[in-house]
């Protein structure tokens, strides 16, 4: 019996080993990185080009920008793709490199009549209080809520924002918690998918998202947010109330390791495809 | 003697009016028959847009899935749309269909939380999720079903009451 412990023991250290260690030259060729499903797109453009370039294979998975952080402290890669600006503690662990920047969004269907909002009307429809948009228009449909799962850093920007928190939070919003009848989606892109097939539907997104879909003829619509319409002016003058920064995080231990991809994307290439995409890139690519 | 000629006249004018009678109302329900029918046709129509419908925004979804291009993401939501406007004109004509609406969100909801799960790479609980899926429409077309039975009268089958 004792045997046979210490046999698992030793196999489940092994794998320990295995998963938090990888070989050096195994980390040489891959390029693994996970984080924020809306810097995703992105790196998925950028990864084949840099591989082709680099010969240096490049992996990307989803997850959030918490996923992010833990994936590089964690040790479990060393790139983390983090779309909102780091804590004071997170900037003392990790180094990070900002390669765009992009808002948040009020999108419904575009069926619906409404073309602007303001923080009070976003309060009262997340907290369930609204529930018919003829309410707020001439228009009479039931308002269906969509929002993100805990560990996106939309929702952080959204609590942020309402001073309303997800149902999980530990901690209690200042205008209360996000209704329970709300429909819980992980990545823009379903967020997006979602609100376009539900007249009725309203939610919170990144602005390159919503505007690289909506122009390729997905059904919604952005709304004007406190009078900001969607310029990107606005944004990069800090103008715009919900703005953001996406970046690229790493442990300075793998500076070597992850440099060519950072320049990469701060390169023409990179921005061309941060500007295509959507996003605002931190400089104008020549 | 009068009333003896006069009786064959009665008895065939008797006779005739009750032809024309029979005759006019066998039109009459000959029509309202054939009306009743077009309706329920047209009815029937609707549902199996429905479901067709339905099952079309579902395999739009996987498609996008599986090809990874938002194209099919963008036809999945129009034809969503198209399945709200069908869903509320049966509203407007059957109060059975009243829980539709919802049950349809749900379906949708469920389905669209699939993209995230297999981009991102969770493969394990997005297989889980489709399975789901295949209950979920399953449900939906229970409950279409279960609406057909009740209005046509032809049983209650699963009844839609007891969905």
């Amino acid at each position: 019996m004792q045997f046979k412990v210490m046999i698992m023991g030793f196999f489940a250290l092994g794998f320990l080993f295995c998963s938090a260690a990888p070989s050096d030259s195994a980390e040489q060729n891959v390029l693994n990185i996970a984080g924020a499903t809306t810097i995703q797109p992105v790196l998925e453009v950028l990864a084949d080009d840099y591989q082709h370039k680099s010969g240096q294979t490049v992996q990307i998975q989803g997850g959030g920008s918490s996923r992010g952080i833990e994936h590089v402290l964690q040790g479990h890669g060393p790139l983390g793709a983090v779309s909102r600006a780091l804590t004071p503690e997170e900037k003392k662990e990790l180094e990070y490199v900002t390669i765009g920047k992009d808002a948040l969004v009020f999108i419904v269907n575009k069926r619906n009549p409404v073309e602007s909002i303001d923080r009070d009307t976003a309060v009262r429809l997340f907290r369930g209080e609204t529930k018919n948009w003829n309410e707020l228009t001439n228009w009479e449909r039931s308002v269906v809520l969509v929002t993100k799962e805990m560990g996106r850093s939309t929702l952080d920007l959204f609590e942020k924002y309402t001073g309303i928190h997800h149902p999980d939070n530990p901690e209690d919003g200042e205008n209360g918690r996000v209704d329970e009848s709300a429909y819980e989606i992980a990545s823009n892109l379903d967020g997006v998918t979602l609100v376009a097939g539900m007249p009725g539907g309203v939610g919170y997104m990144s602005l390159g998202a919503s505007e690289y879909l909506r122009d390729k003829g997905m059904p919604v619509k952005i709304l004007e947010l406190e009078g900001y319409s969607m310029d990107r002016d606005s944004i990069v003058a800090g103008d715009y109330p919900i703005s953001r920064e996406l970046n690229l995080v790493y442990k300075e231990e793998n500076k070597d390791l992850v440099q060519g991809f950072l320049d990469f994307c701060l390169g023409r290439t990179g921005q061309e495809a941060v500007r295509d995409l959507g996003y605002i890139p931190v400089k104008e690519p020549q | 003697m009068k009333m003896k000629i006069m009786a064959p006249v009665l008895i065939l004018l008797g006779a005739g009016l009750a032809v024309l009678a029979l005759q006019y109302t066998d039109i009459f329900n000959w029509e309202k028959e054939e009306e009743t029918l077009e309706l329920t046709e047209a009815q029937m129509g609707m549902f199996l847009d429905l479901e067709r419908k339905v099952k079309a925004v579902r395999q739009s979804v996987q498609n996008g899935i599986l090809a990874q291009d938002e194209d099919f993401l963008i036809q999945a939501s129009n034809q969503s749309l198209e399945v709200f406007d069908l869903i509320d004109s049966l509203t407007d004509t059957f109060p059975e269909a009243e829980g539709l609406e919802e049950a349809y969100q749900d379906f949708y909801a469920s389905l669209v939380s699939i993209i995230t799960l297999f981009l991102e790479n969770r493969l394990e609980p997005g297989r889980a999720r489709l399975m789901e899926m295949e209950e979920s429409h399953a449900f939906i077309d229970n409950k279409l079903r279960g609406i057909v039975a009740t209005v046509t009268g032809e049983g209650c089958l699963p009844c839609f009451q007891d969905l």
